[in-house]
């Protein structure tokens, strides 16, 4: 019993026109007058008619379709393969011969369709028959048939003997020459149909399709409703000319040629030749020192850099000088949570607001207002795409912005300066081509990963951003602000500095340590970083609160450098970054940003009068609080959680 | 088996065989369908062939279930349930035949100055017959038959492939450890001793 498959799509064999347009030639061959002249065959004693020259089918042919040599020796080849002709003296061999070689015409049953395929079953009957007939005369591929056959349809096996059984004495009770006929027919269609290795199938055909192409659909409205769907749908599909198309073709071609292992060779040299696996270790993923072709690689296009781990490492380090390492980080982020484990998404998903998408969030990427909503939103709902939007926008902000920059920074060209160039090194010749060459294998992927997820963790814990508020009263001298990985503090995070860091390498912060010590009560044991204490002091005055409060709001956009941090404390550093913005414009501007997303967060009801006459953009804005600080950790509150976990600590 | 060779169970196993026979002989026709040996007078012999087969399905149908109603033991139940699973494959096969036919029939129709029946070698059974072309409509009517039969098979009785195993040894193609696939050996009849050859045949 053959189970009926459910209807999941993709069960048609696809139209093949050429089946219809070879059996009307082959019934025009039949034709007594303009047809193939036919000889009969000597098999032993018996003659049996109808057999064809292989040349008198060439010329038939030629002489029928008008077309060249070369072109009807292979339709007529094609004729044969298909198994609408078949030879006689060679049965195996499915090609045409032009000379005196017999082929007969294949019986219609045995033609190939287009609306199924030769069954199993069938061939599971023929293997016994053949089998019953003499035994042991099943060729090798023909018994892995038998066997692999035998274990998938057992249930029916009983039948497939008795049927063969009876076929073959059916077949008994015809005159000999007939039952020649009749095996040879047989045997014909089952080389076709199951070709023996080494022998092109040239049935196969590909995928099953999703629709039936010989449905006839009666054109219903609906049916009419579809077409105009699908037509408008095509029409809004963004098309290139092909001049363009081609053209980007052959530059990819032109650009990539001098890479390609199979055109241009590998330096030092190809493996798979010389079984020296040098090429290999060159060029894995995270090499100390990459070479040289793969360096000049990044500077083709940006997918390119960002494709290649070590590209992107290095592209990492330019990042962080520019202080925008936090957007390499995120799209990395987003990449894990799109190709990672998708049953931690959730958590992921979260994880990610809150270092990176949160206002105030450690490592906090700039994304417009409605990029932000969307992600925000999506969020709720949390899945593998979610973050798209945004990656994309900081996708195209690292391309078009950091990217040009980067080609043409010191870091880029130092690795290029210090890349290899691989010698090219002599294929050994294989005096002993029997000799076990000692092969090492490469690293378990298992371990890699692990060194990886490690080097991530570390670099994650170890990593500070701009964004990271600095304290405005430094009484140090201005060593640049290289919030990178240099010297970096162990990850336990150190109770006297900046609670928001972790490990917070800005020598500002470490030199501020001195002057902070009134603050340090004040400061949340919180998981997020809270904005630097008020320099002031507690007894500070609403109004200098005020500004320091914007101050701080300002300094969370990440814009260090701008003059009014000069004008509040002289002493800080300055940054070299160009953004010069008045303090009253910032205010209004982040006070605008700041109700904007007031409406996501939950407030903590500790926080004094004064505090709520200004606007609230984030749950941390209570840090000068005395007793909320004491109090509880505060954190960020996911917007799409419950108002219910609002007083959760930690 | 031959154990319930008295008895309903009997009956259905030879009607099994029978249905086997007349399948075969069936398909022998189907296969000079659009050859040299077509003409009216093979498409009549398939189509009393056809009508022979007709009244199996339902017949031997009727009588399985009754012996899956009134199963005595464990072993009868499963032996019918074994010719369950073998009618419905014959079945399939049948109709399948049945589709080849109405294919070629409407490929190579008899009427209309002949469509050039290929020369396939074979010779027809010669000899006079009516030259009346057959009736399409039969054959569809056939078609529907065997479907019917076919779908309430499968809807009425509930018995799963897997539990029915193969009573014949796997035969001359497997080689190596294991020559007779699961179930068999102790049950195989004289019959399958044609096909069940010991290894060191191989």
């Amino acid at each position: 019993m053959t189970v009926t498959r459910l209807d999941q799509g993709q069960r048609y064999r696809p139209r093949m026109a050429f089946l219809k347009k070879i059996e009307a030639l082959m019934m025009e061959m039949q034709n007594p007058d303009t047809g193939i002249k036919t000889q009969t065959q000597r098999v032993m004693i018996t003659s049996i008619p109808h057999a064809v020259a292989g040349n008198d089918i060439l010329q038939w042919i030629l002489q029928r379709l008008q077309i060249t040599d070369e072109e009807a020796l292979h339709l007529g080849d094609l004729f044969v393969k298909y198994g609408y002709i078949y030879p006689l003296q060679e049965p195996k061999n499915l090609t045409l011969k032009t000379d005196g070689s017999l082929y007969r015409f294949q019986t219609p049953y045995f033609w190939p369709t287009q609306s199924w395929p030769a069954d199993d079953t069938d061939y599971a009957i023929y293997l016994a028959k053949k089998n019953i007939k003499r035994k042991g005369i099943l060729e090798e591929y023909e018994k892995e048939h038998y066997n692999m056959l035998n274990k998938k349809i057992n249930y029916k096996w009983d039948f497939v003997i008795m049927q063969a059984k009876e076929q073959y004495k059916a077949g008994k009770e015809r005159k000999k020459a007939d039952r020649y006929a009749l095996d040879c027919q047989e045997r014909a269609y089952w080389l076709v149909n199951r070709t023996p290795p080494g022998m092109l199938d040239v049935l196969e055909y590909g995928l099953d399709r999703a629709t039936d192409p010989n449905e006839n659909k009666k054109k219903t409205m609906d049916v009419y409703r579809r077409e105009i769907m699908y037509y408008q749908q095509a029409i809004m599909k963004s098309r290139v000319k092909s001049s363009v198309s081609l053209g980007g073709l052959v530059k990819y071609s032109e650009q990539f040629l001098s890479n390609d292992p199979i055109l241009s060779g590998c330096l030092p040299s190809n493996p798979w030749v010389t079984d020296d696996p040098e090429f290999w270790d060159l060029n894995a993923k995270l090499v100390e020192v990459p070479t040289r072709m793969r360096v000049e690689r990044w500077a083709f296009n940006f997918s390119e850099l960002i494709r290649d781990p070590k590209g992107r490492q290095n592209f990492q380090l330019f990042l962080k000088k520019e202080f925008s390492g936090e957007n390499l980080s995120f799209w990395e982020a987003c990449e894990d949570l799109k190709y990672g484990d998708q049953s931690k998404v959730k958590e992921k998903a979260e994880e990610i607001y809150k270092l990176f998408l949160a206002p105030g969030a450690r490592r906090w990427i700039n994304i417009d207002g409605t990029t932000m909503g969307i992600t925000v939103k999506g969020l709720k709902h949390p899945h593998r795409y979610v973050l798209d939007a945004a990656q994309t926008h900081i996708y195209m902000l690292m391309k078009k912005d950091s990217y040009g920059r980067y080609l043409k920074s010191p870091i880029y060209k130092e690795m290029l300066a210090k890349a290899v160039v691989p010698q090219e090194t002599v294929k050994k010749s294989s005096n002993f081509p029997f000799g076990r060459r000692q092969l090492r294998s490469s690293p378990s992927p298992v371990i890699l990963r692990q060194q990886e997820e490690e080097a991530k963790a570390k670099e994650a814990a170890t990593t500070v951003d701009i964004t990271q508020p600095c304290r405005l009263s430094s009484p140090a001298p201005r060593p640049p602000i290289y919030a990178g990985t240099s010297s970096l503090p162990p990850a336990s995070p150190d109770p006297t500095a900046l609670p928001h860091s972790t490990a917070c390498p800005s020598p500002i912060s470490v030199a501020l340590d001195s002057t902070a010590g009134t603050e340090r009560e004040q400061e949340p044991g919180g998981s997020i970083p809270s904005p630097f204490p008020d320099k002031v002091g507690a007894a500070a005055p609403a109004k200098p609160r005020m500004a320091a409060l914007s101050l701080r709001r300002f300094l969370r956009r990440g814009c260090l450098n701008s003059p009014v941090f000069a004008t509040l404390s002289p002493r800080c550093p300055a940054v070299p970054h160009g953004k010069v913005q008045p303090l009253g414009e910032q205010e209004r501007r982040l006070r605008q940003d700041a109700k904007a997303v007031s409406s996501f967060f939950q407030i903590k009801m500790d926080v004094p009068l004064e505090r709520r006459i200004y606007p609230v953009d984030s749950a941390e804005e209570e840090c000068k609080c005395h007793q909320v600080c004491k109090e509880s950790a505060k954190e960020v509150i996911c917007p799409w959680e419950s108002p219910a976990e609002e007083g959760r600590a930690g | 088996m031959l154990r319930w060779e008295h008895g309903g169970l009997g009956t259905c196993v030879a009607a099994q065989a029978a249905l086997c026979k007349v399948a075969a002989g069936h398909r022998q026709l189907v296969l000079q369908l659009g050859g040299s040996a077509d003409g009216p007078r093979l498409r009549e012999e398939r189509r009393g062939k056809s009508a022979e087969a007709a009244p199996r399905p339902t017949g031997l149908r009727s009588a399985l279930l009754a012996g899956l109603q009134q199963a005595a033991s464990p072993e009868e139940r499963r032996e019918l349930e074994r010719l369950w699973v073998l009618f419905l494959s014959a079945l399939e096969l049948f109709l399948q035949d049945l589709r080849q036919a109405q294919r070629l029939c409407r490929l190579f129709s008899l009427q209309g100055g002949g469509a050039a029946l290929l020369h396939t070698g074979l010779g027809g059974r010669r000899g006079g017959g009516p030259e009346q072309p057959p009736v399409p409509p039969c054959l569809e009517e056939e078609m529907e038959q065997v479907r019917a039969v076919l779908a309430e098979m499968e809807s009425t009785a509930n018995i799963p492939l897997w539990t029915v195993e193969a009573t014949q040894a796997a035969g001359p193609g497997e080689l190596g450890a294991a020559p007779t696939s699961q179930g068999t050996g102790p049950r195989s009849g004289p019959c399958c001793r044609v096909l069940c050859p010991a290894p060191q045949d191989l």
